[in-house]
């Protein structure tokens, strides 16, 4: 399972460890997520959920979204390069990948994770806890579920590690 | 919002790239009157998530912003700041790009 280790010295770094086939797996989601971003007409309810309204009076809506729309979309393309950066600059080895993280790249990473474990419970149609809707096993959506409850375990470990707490 | 542990954690958010539309070619009357940002409950975020972003965004500390997150979790939302509309409108971009559902109402909006 994943892991992070802050590095000695007090200053606010981490190293993330992967080990290979969660390494694999964690590449191959930007590419992912960029694609759904690419073709937002093709993925409309997803893209309602990583692009929510911000205002309830449709009128408002539509000019909140005339103004901040492509701005908005652009941020988080910036996102997703700013975690392929992390990727490609990660060591890898036998034991699989080691990203160092500063805060600001632990948090890019938790908004990435939780931006890819919004998609999959969207496209799961979750509507209560997790828990509570646990496919069976070889049911079509058990792998999806399952990559979704281990990038919940994820982002546990780094929020742990950029709140000083203990992962629960 | 799934349940997990609330923690703390240190102010210092990240310069944003912002390319939005300056508030002066916008359309409409901007007003001084109170906007009220709202944030909805989710099954998907964790708890320990939504404690750490209003802590980051909004600078409070673990126990007002654990005291929102379970207002959300339990009630359904949570109003989280009351400010003039642009500042709204800035915290609502924010949060969605954390992925938190929000909106912005009028304050008097009933």
């Amino acid at each position: 399972m994943a892991r992070v280790v802050a590095d000695a010295g007090g200053a606010r770094r981490w190293t993330l460890h992967l080990p290979p086939l969660e390494a694999r797996l964690v590449a191959g989601l930007p590419a992912q997520l960029d694609r759904l971003l690419t073709h937002p007409e093709e993925n409309k309810r997803v893209i309602e959920r990583l692009f929510p309204p911000g205002y309830a009076d449709a009128a408002e809506q539509a000019e909140h979204q005339r103004l901040l729309g492509a701005s908005l979309l652009e941020s988080r393309r910036e996102l997703l390069d700013v975690v392929r950066g992390q990727l490609a600059g990660a060591t890898a080895d036998a034991q699989g990948l080691r990203l160092t993280l500063d805060e600001p790249g632990v948090d890019a990473l938790l908004r990435f994770v939780n931006d890819v474990r919004l998609v999959l419970a969207t496209d799961l149609d979750i509507r209560s806890n997790l828990s509570e809707q646990t496919p069976p096993p070889g049911h079509p959506d058990a792998p999806r579920y399952s990559l979704l409850v281990y990038l919940g375990g994820l982002e546990a470990v780094l929020l742990a590690a950029i709140t000083d707490s203990a992962p629960d | 919002m799934t349940r997990r542990a609330a923690s703390t954690v240190p102010r210092a958010a990240r310069p944003r790239t912002r390319t939005r539309t300056e508030p002066a070619e916008r359309t409409d009357t901007r007003t001084a009157r109170p906007w009220n940002v709202i944030v909805w409950d989710d099954p998907v975020n964790l708890m320990t998530y939504v404690v750490y972003v209003f802590q980051r965004l909004f600078g409070w500390d673990e126990q007002k912003a654990t005291r929102h997150m379970l207002e959300v979790h339990t009630q359904g939302r949570s109003l989280v700041q009351s400010v003039d509309r642009e500042r709204g409108e800035f915290f609502v971009t924010r949060l969605h790009g954390y992925g938190l559902q929000a909106t912005l109402e009028r304050a008097d909006a009933g």
